[in-house]
């Protein structure tokens, strides 16, 4: 199948999801009960602005045709303002959109590096002590609750050993000038080295914490195909005409789990950037998951919304661009 | 996955607790009628404000459980099975033994552990090992009532519809719209989606069951859907259709049954997720309502104390936590790999 | 294709079996090869009991047996890569002399692929999808020899024309999916015998080939061996694959070999019951298989005391009973009945 023609394919699925998550949300919202006005404006408003909302986003018409407004709102990018921070809610998560982006990724690499080579090493053989290990930490990864393990980390790293820095947040010196948003990349493009040894330290903790509840899984799923791989006609095969064991493991057997596993971690990614609100949380992190939780404690609703929906949306997005990377480098794909 | 087909003949009457361990193998279609009654005693939850069920909940659960640990057939389920007995057990009657879990005592606010309280007191002075036992009634109840009702809105739905895209015409339509909308369900973060619902809705423990169950029903509906697939157009339910059994009878007689072991581990890693989704959401302050013990509230109560160094009133309920999801993710290993 | 038409080489028919082969040294020599599943004990598995099986140079030699009678579980044993958990209880494999059993593991590595290579059923299965197809037959070259890349390249290239693939330079960087069942065959054969082996074991090579391709193959690689002056041992549960293309036939049943001899006269007048049972099994008519033996297989749990085929034979009598019949030397051929 031509490129073009996946691509459109992709899109029109990409089209559906995006519709089904709209639905979704707007169930949520206006469907539950409870006065979806109050939701928007919050508690305290009046009783003329809430009146101006349920005017402006006829919550009294049909339910077919709020949806229509709610559509509208949405391809004009209006996601409602914020009346804990007045601002608008597309604003404040412009703000905090890069923070959360920097943690995920920062968790994303530091998880597949201790759990993907894992996963390959205790693979290849049963019961061996690497898979015995690899039993307990990817049992104890899937089983640790996220914020506890936060907080067990801080206890440790920063009361105990003195190791990190407190958990307040990006950075506690000067914050680089801002060119992508991301503190340790704009302290590399400006050559500040001292902010970025603050921002690496300040990321380290939570990032851990995350890569430590997300390997689990990965290193699981790795395991299973490494596992699969070596147990295939055409590693027998290689074997039977004396290839030797190295290149059996790097050369034939990885990319064959390599691609899989890079779905998983596309998956993994697109979880992290809306799972990350536990761990932003515990640490203070000024990202997308703790503007929602801050905003959900002063009864702020309309951030929340915007969150959720944008959490749903990258991780389509982040689906979207790994299958199509999949059909450019599988070899399958090609005819 | 193995087709459930007729017991071999000439097996002897199992005796005792045997009889017990062979009804429950041989009628799975029961333990479904029993854990649709767990999920329609949580609709009496509503009405109830001591949450009484959740007793009743965990009591059907430790029954249903029970023969499995002493089925010689399932030995490697054995020692998994037997843990999870023994931490409902201790939700159901541990409480019975400790203090209480609400009384306030100033005097004794943040004691470090030692004494007579094994795990210290929290910032109010109550006493952290009652909260944990107390909590883990709550935990485990909840985590089990959300896991049955989504299974018993997902599995069925998840097998309807692959049924009914092969047998009933028109049933693709629904089957595909089913499909996407589960799919739609699944790009949602589960906490985020779980923490934008209860914003929306008010958090009180019906409402938190019903919330982490519906962002689980997609996982059974797919689950059970690519599970019964492969067997719809078997051989024996082309039988039963052509023996003029009508459609229910024929997905819970023939088609359920084989999907059992899949749906049997998902479940218990459901619960585990359950709980943690709970712990979470009590965690950032949307889950039950204040004093009442919970494991993720606890710890919430501990990271207020971190910033003192008072390690105590956060590392006993996680590791309760911690505990209870690893017994739930270690038994849906086990059973997994006895199918 | 008759059994020694085509090559004119000279091939060593009427074997005495107690010195094989006229004092020259067989390219394989497997004796008393028993192998068993899981701990010793009195409940283990033993799929493989005493096989003896001789394959001189330049012979082709067929190994026959109903799926389960432990043919491909001897060529692993001979490869060196039984399954997990399996393990070789007592016993020899020679190749051209050299012990393999307790050989170490770098030396194995040496002789697969370079002196004895092995081709599969289900060939796209075994070729990696992931690598192209000339990339891995030139691997297998480099691994054996000091050829570089571009060399080791050129040789693959070589090979798959050999192989009668069109286009080879082209095809060659190709993946394994873009190649139908046939030419996957083709490639997997050119990869076998890529470093020259003295003895290619083709493990039912053409299962799941429609009729006419499975007669091409077989015949290419019949031909192929033969120019190499290699040995072919072709495992095969088609007793005609093994007359069309073989001159001498062992047969196996329930892990054990029943009789050796040349590939006619076996067909034409087997000296052992299961011989006749299995050749009667064969005989169609209009497609349909018209005898079938009684009895099942046995479970091969401990090493039997018995003739493994006497619960089905119908010439079975009690001195079959008493001890498990040796291979011995009838007329032209080795069989294991103590009535024949």
């Amino acid at each position: 199948m031509p490129l073009a023609i996946y691509i459109g394919r992709r899109l029109v699925f990409l089209v559906v999801a995006l519709f089904g998550v709209s639905l979704i949300t707007f169930v949520v919202t206006r469907v539950l009960p409870g006065n979806p006005a109050y939701l928007i404006v919050g508690v305290q408003a009046d009783e003329s602005t809430v009146e101006a909302v349920i005017e402006r986003l006829g919550l009294d018409e049909p339910i077919i045709n709020q949806y229509g407004h709610y559509m509208r709102q949405l391809f004009s990018g209006d996601l409602g303002d914020s009346w804990r921070t007045k601002n608008p809610v597309t604003t404040d998560i412009a703000d905090r959109w890069p923070a959360t982006i920097e943690l995920a990724t920062a968790a994303a690499i530091l998880s597949i590096c201790w759990s993907v080579p894992f996963g390959i090493v205790s693979a290849l053989r049963r019961r061996s002590l690497s898979d015995r290990l690899a039993n307990v930490a990817s049992g104890l990864g899937v089983s640790i609750p996220e914020f506890w393990l936060g907080i067990i980390l801080i206890l440790v790293f920063f009361f105990h050993l003195d190791f990190a820095p407190a958990p307040i947040g990006r950075s506690l010196g000067t914050v680089p000038p801002e060119v992508t948003g991301l503190y340790t990349l704009d302290s590399v493009i400006a050559g500040d080295w001292g902010a970025l040894r603050s921002s690496l330290a300040q990321l380290a903790l939570p990032a851990i914490t995350l890569a430590i509840t997300t390997g689990g899984p990965l290193l699981r799923v790795t395991r299973g195909f490494m596992r699969e791989t070596m147990a295939s006609h055409h590693i027998r095969s290689a074997r039977a005409l004396g290839v030797p064991e190295r290149s059996i493991v790097l050369r034939h057997a990885l990319p064959n789990v390599l691609l899989p596993v890079s779905t998983m971690v596309a998956l993994m990614y697109g979880y992290l950037l809306g799972g990350t609100v536990l761990v932003e949380f515990v640490f203070a992190w000024p990202g997308i998951g703790k503007y929602a939780i801050d905003s959900i404690a002063a009864s702020d609703y309309a951030p929340v919304l915007a969150a959720v929906l944008l959490s749903a949306c990258s991780y389509i997005l982040v689906y979207l661009v790994m299958d199509i990377l999949h059909f450019i480098i599988d070899p399958r794909t090609r005819t | 996955m193995s087709v459930v087909s007729p017991r071999a003949s000439g097996s002897t009457a199992p005796e005792g607790i045997g009889r017990v361990v062979a009804a429950a193998r041989a009628r799975p279609v029961r333990v479904l009628v029993a854990v649709a009654m767990m999920a329609v005693l949580l609709v009496a939850l509503v009405w109830d404000p001591e949450w009484r069920e959740l007793r009743v909940v965990l009591t059907v659960l430790a029954i249903l459980i029970a023969p499995a640990v002493w089925d010689a057939q399932r030995r490697e389920v054995r020692p998994a099975v037997a843990v999870m007995l023994a931490l409902i057990l201790l939700a159901l009657i541990g409480p019975l033994f400790t203090r209480d879990p609400l009384m306030l005592n100033v005097g004794e606010a943040l004691g470090a552990p030692g004494g007579d309280l094994w795990f210290g007191t929290d910032q109010h002075g109550r006493d952290i090992f009652a909260r944990v036992i107390h909590g883990a009634q709550l935990d485990l109840g909840v985590g089990f009532s959300a896991a049955a009702l989504a299974v018993v809105v997902g599995m069925p739905l998840g097998a309807l519809s692959v049924f009914a895209a092969a047998h009933i015409k028109g049933g693709g339509l629904f089957d595909s719209v089913l499909l996407r909308i589960s799919e739609s369900f699944q790009a949602f973060p589960t906490l985020l989606l779980a923490l934008g619902i209860v914003a929306a809705v008010g958090p009180s423990i019906p409402i938190l069951i019903f919330i982490i169950s519906i962002v689980n029903v997609p996982v059974y509906l797919r689950l059970t859907r690519s599970a019964v697939a492969p067997i719809v157009n078997a051989d024996f339910v082309l039988a039963a259709r052509c023996a003029g059994q009508p459609v229910l009878r024929i997905l819970l007689r023939h088609i359920l049954p084989n999907v059992k072991q899949v749906v049997l581990a998902q479940f218990s890693v459901n619960v585990a997720w359950a709980i943690q989704i709970l712990a979470a959401l009590s965690f950032v302050g949307l889950g039950v309502p204040v004093p009442t013990p919970e494991w993720g509230a606890m710890v919430r109560d501990g990271y207020e104390q971190l910033v003192y160094g008072r390690w105590w009133v956060a590392l006993f309920p996680g590791l309760a936590i911690l505990f209870a999801v690893l017994t739930l993710n270690q038994l849906s290993d086990r059973v997994r790999h006895t199918t | 294709m008759s059994a020694a038409d085509g090559n004119g080489m000279t091939v060593p028919h009427a074997v005495d079996p107690a010195a094989p082969d006229g004092g020259e040294i067989p390219v394989l020599d497997v004796s008393d090869l028993t192998v068993g599943f899981g701990s010793a004990d009195k409940r283990r598995s033993i799929p493989l009991q005493g096989i003896r099986l001789q394959v001189a140079a330049g012979e082709r030699m067929a190994l026959v047996g109903e799926s389960g009678s432990g043919k491909s579980l001897t060529a692993a044993a001979v490869l060196g890569l039984l399954p997990e958990g399996a393990e070789v209880i007592r016993g020899s494999i020679r190749l051209d002399g050299e012990e393999l059993i307790d050989a170490p593991e770098r030396r194995l590595r040496e002789l697969r692929g370079g002196r004895m290579a092995i081709m599969f059923q289900n060939p796209r299965a075994s070729l990696n999808p992931v690598l192209t197809v000339g990339g891995q037959i030139a691997e297998v070259i480099r691994v054996h020899g000091d050829a570089g890349r571009r060399e080791s390249w050129t040789q693959a290239v070589d090979l798959l024309a050999e192989m009668g693939i069109p286009d080879a330079g082209r095809r060659a960087k190709d993946y394994v999916h873009q190649y139908s069942g046939g030419m996957a065959q083709r490639a997997a054969l050119a990869m076998a015998l890529s470093c020259r082996p003295d003895l290619l074991i083709a493990d039912e090579p053409t299962t799941g080939l429609d009729a006419t391709l499975q007669q091409q193959v077989l015949e290419l690689v019949v031909e192929q061996v033969a120019s190499r002056d290699a040995s072919l041992l072709l495992i095969t549960h088609d007793i005609a694959v093994a007359r069309a293309h073989c001159e001498r036939t062992t047969v196996m049943y329930a892990g054990r070999v029943m009789e050796v001899g040349p590939t006619d006269a076996v067909v034409e007048s087997p000296k052992n019951p299961y011989t006749s049972a299995l050749l009667k099994a064969f005989v169609t008519v209009d497609q349909r298989r018209m005898y079938a033996i009684s009895g099942v297989v046995p479970t091969l749990v401990g090493e039997l005391g018995e003739c493994a085929f006497a619960d089905r034979c119908p010439l079975a009598g009690p001195e079959c009973r008493e001890d498990v019949p040796a291979l011995r030397p009838v007329d032209d051929r080795l069989v294991a009945c103590v009535k024949a």
